[in-house]
């Protein structure tokens, strides 16, 4: 979805995220948080996944309709400084596009998702990366299993791989895997989150996750939507 | 000519909630502007009749898991769990930014224990800038079974009773909307010394995953707000207008102007905006914009007209 903003906004960081609502009928209610997925001095592009009616309603938003948003919000990626690994889990490859345009020709990308309809934009993450490497649940394209899989094998074989900082976005059991595999080579790594989210102004309190911290019980809870919704993947904790 | 000119008067719409004077009648509802810097960027603090600040006790509260929001049609159920960073640190980290505005400061607190609703309106009281309280009486009661304060109307004079005798600031009683006479518990409030009383907090709620048969929230339970509670609260305050003399503050799924008039008109003086303030960051200022423009539209020249002005 493209959008023009009628008013003067600010140019977002890589990883930043809006809030959007087509409908104003409270049902539903809230907007919506999508990651910026391409922008010029024009327009805003996001690129999403239609999950409910939030999402759906966006989806069949005609040319000429107006929409409500807020943005661009929350902490987006610490910029790489030289070449860098994206691993990209299905819709996530929405929020680490805009990396892949602003540093040209730096990335390693590694791009998973359930099936090749669901491989979103790959030819396009392709052309912009050094190399890629590509796995679908079904193997209907690339590698059959998983994309950390893919990831692991490559840090195996290329030591030098373990330098780079990697840059990622997907579903809640790649993190954890990913966290095991940063964790056994000392790599550093950047997430970004999701989580139901309200206000997406740091108000409503609802979208936090569990944080290290030297605090009681060894974690603070921090807003995706303000601290976030990139963290370092180390500090993550999941129930 | 001259029938022109005040016709194009500026309506007023100041009012007096006790021995605070608001410009205007419209306020934030605690836990949905924060400690009111997340909004500043979007809005003119100093516009607000009053900002109610999100919900403190004496500790600091890490507050419940998570999942700890989910939509509902027209609205939304919440379980924050009260986390809040403790009423030291917003004296000494957020206070001095409020400080700056001319816009009231309401402080909203709550405590697990009677001694630490005492010692949360003690802290508040002496702090520079705080020009009212709101006691949460919706949480419960540590040393009674975990029982909500606020809905029995004993553990309600109880907490009231003394929290009155230890501040001399106006003080506000938030009242919980899940008891069975509303009018009562306004009652007990208003013998207990409360110098006004706010309505409606959430209504507890709960949804359900029917294929993994769960809670949607981690918390079970949690408090529905938005505009599908809207009629509830109105009811709730047009009930509490003809149980008490002290002024009420609406609340519960304002929207827009008209939804704000709604309250107004069943007896409320001030209203609050809660959940919409996540919709529209500007929702409080379009709703005092749009009072002021029905007003000027309906010739009506003092918002004290319209409150409790019910026809029946």
């Amino acid at each position: 979805m493209k959008i023009r903003p009628l008013a003067e906004t600010i140019e977002p960081q890589c990883g930043q995220f809006y809030m959007l609502q087509s409908c104003d009928n409270y049902d539903p209610l809230l907007k919506r948080p999508l990651s910026i997925f391409n922008f010029d001095e024009k327009y805003l592009q996001f690129l999403f996944r239609i999950k409910g009616k939030g999402t759906s309603y966006l989806s069949k938003v005609k040319a000429g309709d107006i929409i409500h948003l807020i943005g661009p919000l929350g902490n987006g990626y610490l910029e790489p400084k030289g070449d860098f690994i994206i691993v990209a889990g299905g819709i996530g490859i929405a929020s680490l596009m805009p990396l892949l345009v602003k540093f040209r020709k730096k990335a390693i990308l590694f791009f998973g998702a359930r099936n090749s309809n669901e491989l979103l934009m790959v030819d396009a993450a392709y052309d912009m990366a050094i190399n890629s490497y590509v796995s679908t649940d079904d193997g209907s394209i690339g590698y059959k299993g998983l994309i950390t899989d893919l990831l692991t094998d490559f840090i195996k074989s290329n030591h030098y791989s373990k330098e780079l900082p990697i840059y990622c976005c997907g579903s809640i059991p790649m993190f954890k895997t990913l966290k095991s595999i940063i964790e056994r080579h000392n790599m550093t790594c950047y997430a970004s989150i999701e989580e139901y989210m309200a206000c997406g102004v740091g108000a409503c309190l609802g979208c936090v996750v569990k944080i290290k911290s030297d605090e009681e019980g060894g974690f603070s809870y921090k807003r995706v939507c303000k601290e976030g919704p990139v963290f370092n993947l180390r500090d993550l904790i999941w129930q | 000519m001259a029938m022109n000119s005040t016709l194009f008067e500026k309506p007023n719409l100041s009012v007096r909630i006790g021995s605070l004077n608001l410009k205007n009648p419209v306020m934030t509802a605690s836990g949905t502007f924060g400690y009111g810097e997340e909004y500043s960027e979007f809005l003119d603090i100093d516009r607000l009749g009053a900002i109610v600040v999100k919900g403190l006790s004496i500790k600091p509260k890490k507050g419940n898991p998570t999942p700890r929001i989910i939509e509902t049609p027209a609205g939304m159920l919440n379980a924050i769990g009260l986390q809040n960073i403790g009423i030291e640190t917003f004296i000494k980290d957020k206070l001095p930014f409020l400080r700056q505005f001319s816009t009231p400061v309401i402080v909203n607190f709550f405590g697990d224990t009677i001694d630490e609703y005492i010692k949360s309106a003690e802290t508040l009281c002496d702090a520079k800038g705080v020009q009212a309280l709101e006691m949460n009486v919706s949480c419960p009661n540590k040393e009674a079974g975990w029982c909500i304060f606020g809905t029995n109307p004993e553990t309600l004079r109880q907490v009231v009773s003394v929290v009155r005798k230890v501040t001399h600031l106006p003080l506000i009683v938030k009242l919980s909307p899940n008891v069975t006479d509303i009018g009562l518990m306004a009652r007990v409030v208003e013998d207990s010394g409360a110098d006004a009383i706010s309505l409606i907090n959430t209504i507890t709620g709960m949804c359900v995953d029917i294929v993994q048969r769960k809670p949607l929230l981690a918390n079970i339970t949690g408090g529905l707000s938005g505009p599908a509670i809207r009629p509830i609260a109105v009811r709730m305050v047009w009930e509490v207008s003809k149980a008490v003399k002290i002024p009420i503050i609406g609340m519960g799924g304002i929207m827009t102007y008209k939804d704000a008039l709604e309250f107004f008109i069943v007896g409320a003086k001030a209203v609050a905006i809660g959940t919409a303030n996540f919709i529209n960051p500007c929702a409080t200022i379009d709703v005092i914009d749009g009072i002021e423009k029905f007003m000027l539209e309906q010739k009506i020249t003092d918002i004290n007209q319209i409150i409790g002005s019910l026809r029946i």
